[in-house]
């Protein structure tokens, strides 16, 4: 069941990895959420639905990448806030944030 | 009708045309020095059209003056910017400026492994300004003018730049999304006698605040990020050094206070950084002028520690169409 997850982590999910499949955010998490300042952490987003969109915002540091697997970095020491709004094909939108700790 | 009155007719069509949309669009805000020493007055009903391209490059962080050499969250940063200043000489002591540009890229390099680098870019168009200027004291024939002036700073847009769905860190921004104000001092005086020129321009940015917040990725009225305002001091030496080549020798002073945001002060913001900028420049008939310059600082300082410029070089084309009645 993960495996087919993942799968549908697609930035634009014009296949539709699992279609049919009601639309939910199913999680968001962090390879590491306690980084050094100048770290990378990768951020997953889990989600079923179709024609899925990803979009990323953090008030400070810089996404690497882009659709339902990024990277994250910060230049300087903080807690910091990185939100993702999954959209699917019918304009829904669902979100979840995490926090990632700069030490 | 000549081709010149055609052409004077469609550039100031363009200028109304660029002036509505002024008011049909919403926003913009700042952008990266201008490369044309032409800050001056133009006479009644003439036109001034100055395009430039600017290339920055950045390397070094810096923490207070010195440099850090243990810190290195970036490889390099750059960028592209392309810029365009429109002018109109209402009347005799009063000229009309719009400054626009577009960033070409404006990139970001980090180098998390010894291997391989990481590219995160920006692009779009930058603030864009519209200025007032009134020739406070014209004394032609002693060769001086003091021209003071004010103006508006816009965004082309208060929505942050999202590339794929991501949205870009804020320095990579081409806008800063707010409006604001600058105000301007210019003084001239030259000595035909020598073909000296002085002058100096005095320019004060002050900057609004933005309801964006990027952690959320919306509008908060209870948010508020405000960018640090700026004042700028230059004074230049133009000298003709043969027929038609002009050397300039430009030393710019740039202070940008802090960044608040919801009214505390953000870390990582804020310089003072004292620039001298060569140019050489070519008139053809006295109507177009060609100039290259350079921008390298000789004094920096920072607050917190911020990547800080390492050159900058500009090209620019500048050309008077004089639209008025001939003298």
């Amino acid at each position: 069941m993960l495996v087919v997850l993942l799968v549908a982590c697609k930035k634009k999910d014009n296949n539709g990895p699992i279609t049919g499949q009601p639309f939910k955010f199913i999680s968001l998490s962090a390879s590491d959420t306690s980084i050094a300042v100048n770290g990378l952490t990768t951020l997953t987003a889990v989600a079923t639905g179709d024609g899925l969109t990803y979009t990323w915002s953090a008030l400070y540091g810089t996404i690497i990448g882009s659709g339902a697997v990024v990277q994250y970095t910060v230049c300087h020491a903080d807690n910091f806030k990185v939100m993702c709004v999954i959209k699917d094909v019918n304009n829904n939108t669902l979100k979840d944030s995490i926090y990632i700790n700069v030490k | 009708m000549s081709n010149k009155r055609t052409a004077c007719l469609l550039l100031a069509a363009l200028l109304l045309l660029v002036s509505q949309n002024i008011f049909s669009q919403c926003c913009s805000s700042g952008s990266p020095a201008g490369a044309s020493t032409f800050v001056g007055l133009l006479n009644k009903k003439d036109i001034r059209v100055i395009t430039y391209y600017r290339n920055n490059y950045s390397d070094t962080y810096f923490s207070g003056a010195v440099k850090q050499t243990d810190f290195t969250y970036l490889k390099n940063t750059s960028f592209k910017f392309f810029g365009l200043t429109l002018g109109y000489g209402i009347t005799k002591k009063i000229t009309a400026e719009y400054e626009m540009g577009y960033f070409i890229s404006k990139v970001q390099v980090y180098k998390f492994t010894p291997n391989t680098t990481t590219t995160v870019k920006g692009f779009g168009l930058g603030n864009g300004f519209v200025t007032l200027k009134y020739g406070a004291y014209v004394k032609p024939e002693k060769n001086i003018e003091v021209t003071i002036g004010a103006g508006a700073k816009f965004p082309f847009s208060t929505q942050p730049q999202f590339v794929n769905y991501v949205i870009i860190p804020r320095d990579l921004q081409p806008s800063t999304g707010v409006f604001g104000m600058t105000g301007l001092l210019f003084f001239n005086k030259g000595f035909p006698g020598i073909s000296l020129r002085v002058f100096s321009l005095n320019k004060y940015e002050l900057n609004g605040a933005s309801k964006y917040d990027f952690g959320t990725g919306k509008y908060d009225a209870n948010y508020s990020y405000k960018y640090g305002n700026m004042l700028m001091n230059s004074i230049f030496v133009s000298k003709k050094i043969v027929n038609n080549f002009f050397g300039v020798l430009q030393f710019r002073s740039e202070n940008r206070q802090a960044d608040h945001v919801n009214g505390v002060l953000e870390q990582n913001t804020g310089n003072e950084v004292l620039y001298v900028s060569p140019q050489l420049s070519y008139s053809i008939v006295g109507k177009w002028h060609l100039a290259v310059m350079g921008d390298y600082p000789l004094y920096k300082n920072y607050t917190g520690k911020q990547m800080t410029p390492k050159y900058s070089w500009a090209l620019s084309l500048t050309r008077d169409f004089n639209c008025g009645k001939k003298k």
